[in-house]
């Protein structure tokens, strides 16, 4: 309940019984019991209202009088009085006639296309009247003015024509009427006792219908004094039947709305409608009621009998005085519900006076309420998880949430209470409850904030995109992103721009940080190292006050401050009883950097070189980093600079695990092999490996430059390798006989030209040839030894007869090389099989390529004037073309444009 | 083991990794070649048997692609487990494992994030071995580095594993709803706990 009415009384009123009012223009007419007509005028400007009687016609009738109405456009006051209708001059007053010499009235309505007009548009928009008067009063020769009147059962519509009234129809009804109200032009609703009807005058039909039981138990009806039946005719075309005491809504088709039932304190003698109330006059009060809902909203002491409404003001009266009852303004009702912290009752006002806001107004005053609400119910009640439960409803500025918690603003208080968790201390704990509800409502901000960034970005991009780029899936995404920003109500975060979004976020961002601080510092980091805008100062000063490394780590990390992460790294890396110490918190951080951040990768990698040399290839090793083979180079010289043992790793592993291929790297990996190798002792396992180690890289690589090798070579020593490094430039004689003369081992030479051996290869055709030729030289004897005479006999087939004769001994006796001599000849009579074989094959190949060429010589084709390309129906004519497989021809160039 | 019998499951992962898939390997027993991108989130039910206990769990099926990852928080809350999904033959896909976890840990805010129930799926396994980009040791490497995350390779088209984890996660589920009581706030809130859970049980 609160006040949406105050009312007046006006003064200036002589003693006489007030029976009827009326109201026109800025002239309110007053009928009293003796006839006697009192005309006041209204002053309602801003600074005071008041009404003045200005007039009076004694004799305006000779009895009572019972109803008044001015009728605009035409100019004419009705007045009922002794059941004759009474027409009048407005302006002057004058008695014109009496209206179709009717005698018996007791009721009537008017119908006037211009007042109903203007109702209607008060209903849909306050705005619009002006304009419409205007153009009404152009029209005036098309207003339309309908009367209705009831004598007892009897029914007359009359219409008013040129200058008077004209019969239009008439009914007989199954009942007296009691009350008649007009709908549109052609509905009117007939109240009687007991039941209603409607009549549609454009087909003449009566429909009748009961008032039924859910309104009035009928039986129990007795006629009394007060005893009224009342429509009240609404602007969108639905009326409000009364009875006794109850109201009920009717549909302009007759049907009784079931949804709205007023029960009246009393039995009303009028009620009348004022938009968004129903004012209903009960003996010794007034009772208002919303329009929408019936829901009481105030009851003023007043003893009033009739009313009219003029200009937004209820003039009423009973036997003595005469009142004004003014409304309140909707500002004035919503403070009055609010200082009584009645918010839904203030959500319903607002939702009766919806017409008078845009759809816009009336969202902000709702968010308006409902803040106050949540805060209310925050700050007083305490009930952190209602007052939540609207502020997530609500898009409201976070800073005004955020302002309900001033412990978030110091630091020191933020740590009381993270301290006090355990403490049964009633403040802290209601704190703390209060900070558990702000995470969820923090983080439901960043998903808004995303949403609007995301929006805001994607209408970037469309703006910017060109068209090429719009592909059908980036459109399909593009649309699906926004038609589901477009359905969400966003209020508070539509009007964000981007710069906006990135200062409320780093308000949200921080806060949330503050609050997991306090409630949860497991999600620290999580936060930290998700998308955030958390303010750099304010996290650094709390995570080290709380020394909190591992996220100060991830707060510098993800603002960029690679520096002071890593010199943290660093420093907590040295000491033993950290959880960050050794190596690989240091190692992690280097391989998540960018490959645009390579100076500090490169910088902050020799402490792991020097204190966890083993440990520091991974940061090189990295796939981002070793995949890159510009990088490679910058590695290994910055590896050689800090350490030779790990650049031969890292050689290593770019060379056989990644295969790389540059000449360079496989030069410095030998180099670096060699190095290793001479300053080392003979003998020495780690010696021995490294040898191994390089003997495998230069037999199996071909990057290498084998003369720049051999140059470094030690004179005397490793023979093995310098044998490889002389079959590799095809100094195989040389090769061949390091493992005669140097390492003695025979064996070695012989596998070595098995290995080489390839008759196709001048170079290496001979080398059985060049392996006796070194054994017989280091022999030097008259007689072949039986070591040769084996290799000749195992190898014959490879070596040629006549080159090796002349290096035989004289003496050879030639018997000794029988065997030789019969696997040579063996050898040499397969080939000349196998060459007559590959010669009869490629011969039989020829013929039969010759006869396929002569059989498609043999085809032809005709090309007349008429023949056309198959593709682009042009004669062919001179130009080149192709035939296919169905003789049909095509242009040469027509084909070739068809391929593609 | 607490009352409740209905678990909030959701999917995370890179876009294209298969979390549409494994839902439908799970719930549907189906699997298409064709890829499909999620639009916002789906979810679907399934009942489970999970020691003798009768579960239904709602699986939310999210969009991987960045556009749709402004979910709103009412997604994420009142998630039972998170299932991080990644493809074993795609780096990136694996690397972005952290960021997805953080992300989920921030818009739900567990009350106890380092036990929350996550559960890691490598999928698409039944590609070639030489296509594959993350071992089997890296992986688990990464799980037991984020608190012991149990690990499952999967095969959503072969069907390998996919109700292996499901089961797992529904367990790891149901014992951190067991743990729930321990948490030592103040008895007005475990009261309502209670009562809610009560509610749970006339619902059947």
């Amino acid at each position: 309940m609160h006040e949406a009415y105050t009312y007046q009384l006006i003064q200036d009123k002589p003693p006489l019984e007030v029976t009827a009012l009326c109201s026109y223009d800025n002239k309110l007419f007053v009928g009293t019991k003796d006839g006697i007509l009192l005309i006041y005028e209204i002053n309602d400007n801003d600074d005071a209202f008041n009404v003045s009687l200005v007039d009076s016609r004694k004799d305006f009738t000779k009895k009572e009088i019972k109803e008044l109405y001015a009728i605009e456009g035409i100019n004419i006051l009705l007045c009922l009085s002794d059941t004759q209708l009474l027409a009048y001059n407005l302006e002057t007053l004058q008695f014109i006639t009496q209206v179709a010499k009717l005698q018996g009235v007791q009721y009537l309505d008017i119908y006037n296309s211009v007042s109903k007009e203007n109702e209607v548009n008060l209903f849909k928009n306050d705005i619009n009247i002006e304009n419409n008067n205007n153009n009404i009063n152009d029209n005036n020769s098309n207003i339309i003015i309908k009367l209705a009147l009831a004598i007892r059962k009897k029914l007359i519509i009359l219409q008013w024509n040129q200058n008077s009234f004209e019969k239009l129809n008439e009914f007989n009804l199954s009942h007296t009427i009691k009350t008649i109200s007009w709908g549109k032009e052609y509905t009117l609703c007939i109240g009687f006792a007991r039941n209603y009807a409607f009549i549609d005058l454009s087909t003449d039909t009566i429909d009748y219908f009961s008032l039924g039981n859910s309104l009035i138990d009928l039986t129990s009806f007795t006629p009394s004094k007060f005893t009224k039946v009342y429509t009240n005719s609404l602007p969108n075309n639905q009326f409000l039947l009364t009875k006794d005491d109850a109201s009920t809504y009717i549909a302009e088709t007759g049907q009784p709305l079931k949804s709205v039932n007023i029960k009246w304190s009393a039995i009303p003698l009028a009620v009348v409608y004022m938009h968004p109330y129903f004012i209903a006059l009960l003996p010794q009060m007034v009772e208002i009621r919303a329009f929408n809902s019936g829901i009481l909203i105030q009851n003023i002491e007043l003893n009033v009998t009739n009313a009219v409404v003029s200009n937004d003001i209820l003039f009423s009266s009973n036997d003595k005085d005469l009142y004004t009852i003014i409304p309140i303004d909707f500002d004035n009702q919503v403070v009055q519900l609010l200082n009584k912290k009645q918010f839904s009752e203030s959500l319903q006002l607002v939702e009766l006076y919806s017409s008078i806001f845009t759809p816009d107004e009336k969202v902000a005053e709702i968010t308006r309420i409902r803040s106050l609400e949540a805060k209310y119910l925050f700050k007083e009640e305490k009930d952190y998880e209602r007052a939540f439960g609207i502020f997530l409803s609500l898009e409201i500025d976070p800073n005004e949430i955020l302002q309900l918690y001033p412990m978030l603003d110091s630091n020191e208080e933020i740590l009381a209470l993270k301290n006090s968790k355990n403490n049964k201390d009633e403040s802290s704990f209601d704190k703390l409850q209060s900070i558990n509800h702000l995470v969820h409502y923090l983080t439901e901000q960043r998903s808004r904030l995303t949403k609007q960034r995301l929006y805001l970005l994607s209408i970037q991009n469309r703006s910017s995109m060109p068209k090429s780029f719009s592909n059908s899936t980036i459109n399909s995404y593009l649309s699906a992103a926004v038609s589901e920003f477009s359905l969400s109500t966003i209020v508070y975060y539509r009007q964000l721009s981007l710069p906006d979004v990135e200062a409320l976020s780093n308000v949200i961002d921080t806060a949330l940080f503050k609050v997991y601080m306090i409630v949860n510092d497991a999600l620290i980091g999580p936060l930290l190292r998700v998308h955030n805008n958390c303010d750099m100062d304010v996290c650094e000063s709390l995570l080290k006050s709380q020394n909190k490394y591992s996220e100060l780590i991830d707060l510098y990390k993800g603002k960029g401050y690679h520096k002071k992460a890593l010199d943290i790294l660093i420093t907590k890396g040295e000491s033993p009883d950290e959880s960050m110490y050794g190596p690989y918190h240091i190692i992690t951080y280097l391989q998540k950097l960018n490959k645009t951040d390579f100076d500090l990768v490169l910088e902050y990698s020799v402490w792991v070189i020097e204190h966890y040399p083993e440990e520091s290839l991974e940061i090189f090793t990295y796939e981002k980093f070793s995949g890159d083979e510009l990088l490679r180079g910058i590695i290994v010289d910055h590896l050689e600079k800090h350490s030779k043992d790990v650049c031969i790793k890292y050689l290593d592993y770019i060379i056989n695990r990644l295969n790389d291929s540059s000449s360079e790297n496989h030069n410095k990996l030998a180099s670096y092999y060699l190095e290793k190798i001479v300053s080392l002792k003979e003998g020495d396992e780690e010696r021995k490996k490294y040898e191994e180690n390089l003997k495998n890289l230069l037999e199996k690589s071909t990057c290498y430059s084998p003369n720049l090798i051999l140059s470094q070579l030690p004179k005397q020593s490793l023979y093995e390798i310098r044998a490889v490094l002389l079959s590799h430039i095809g100094e195989h004689r040389k090769a061949l006989s390091i493992y005669f003369n140097e390492l003695n081992d025979p064996k070695m030479a012989e596998q070595y030209c098995i290995k080489y051996y390839n008759p196709e290869d001048e170079k290496v055709k001979d080398v059985f040839f060049t392996l006796i030729q070194i054994h017989l030289e280091k022999e030097k004897k008259e007689e072949i030894s039986d070591d040769v005479l084996e290799l000749l006999n195992k190898y014959g087939a490879y070596i040629d007869a006549a080159k090796i004769m002349e290096i035989f001994p004289e003496s050879t006796k030639l018997n000794k090389l029988g065997i030789y001599f019969e696997k040579f000849f063996q050898e040499l009579m397969n080939r000349k099989h196998n060459q007559k074989i590959i010669y009869n094959l490629l011969k039989s190949e020829q013929l039969q390529v010759r006869e396929e060429l002569m059989n498609y010589q043999s085809q032809s084709i005709g090309i007349s004037e008429e023949r056309v390309c198959k593709k682009c129906l042009k004669r062919i004519g001179t130009s080149v073309f192709v035939k296919d497989s169905n003789n049909s021809v095509i242009h040469y160039g027509c084909m070739k444009s068809k391929k593609k | 083991m607490s009352g409740k019998n209905l678990l909030k499951a959701i999917i995370l992962g890179d876009s294209g990794v298969g979390k549409t898939s494994l839902m439908n390997q799970y719930v549907n027993k189906k699997f298409s070649n064709q890829y499909k991108a999620t639009i916002g989130a789906d979810f679907l039910t399934k009942e489970v048997m999970v020691d003798d206990k009768l579960i239904t769990i709602q699986i939310w099926d999210t969009a991987g692609q960045e556009r749709f990852q402004s979910l709103g928080v009412a997604f994420y809350r009142g998630a039972d487990c998170c299932m991080l999904v990644y493809d074993v033959n795609n780096m990136k896909s694996f690397e972005t494992l952290d960021n997805w976890r953080d992300e989920f840990l921030v818009q739900a805010s567990p009350k106890h994030p380092e036990s929350f129930p996550f559960i890691v799926l490598g999928n698409k396994i039944d590609l070639e071995e030489s296509k594959r980009q993350i071992s089997q040791k890296r992986a688990m490497a990464w799980c037991q580095s984020k608190g012991n995350i149990p690990y499952f390779e999967t095969s959503a088209k072969e069907a390998i594993n996919v109700e292996q984890a499901f089961q797992q996660i529904a367990r790891n589920a149901l014992m951190q709803e067991a743990d729930v009581p321990e948490f030592n706030f103040p008895p007005s809130v475990s009261l309502d706990a209670e009562q809610k859970q009560d509610q749970g049980d006339c619902n059947c």
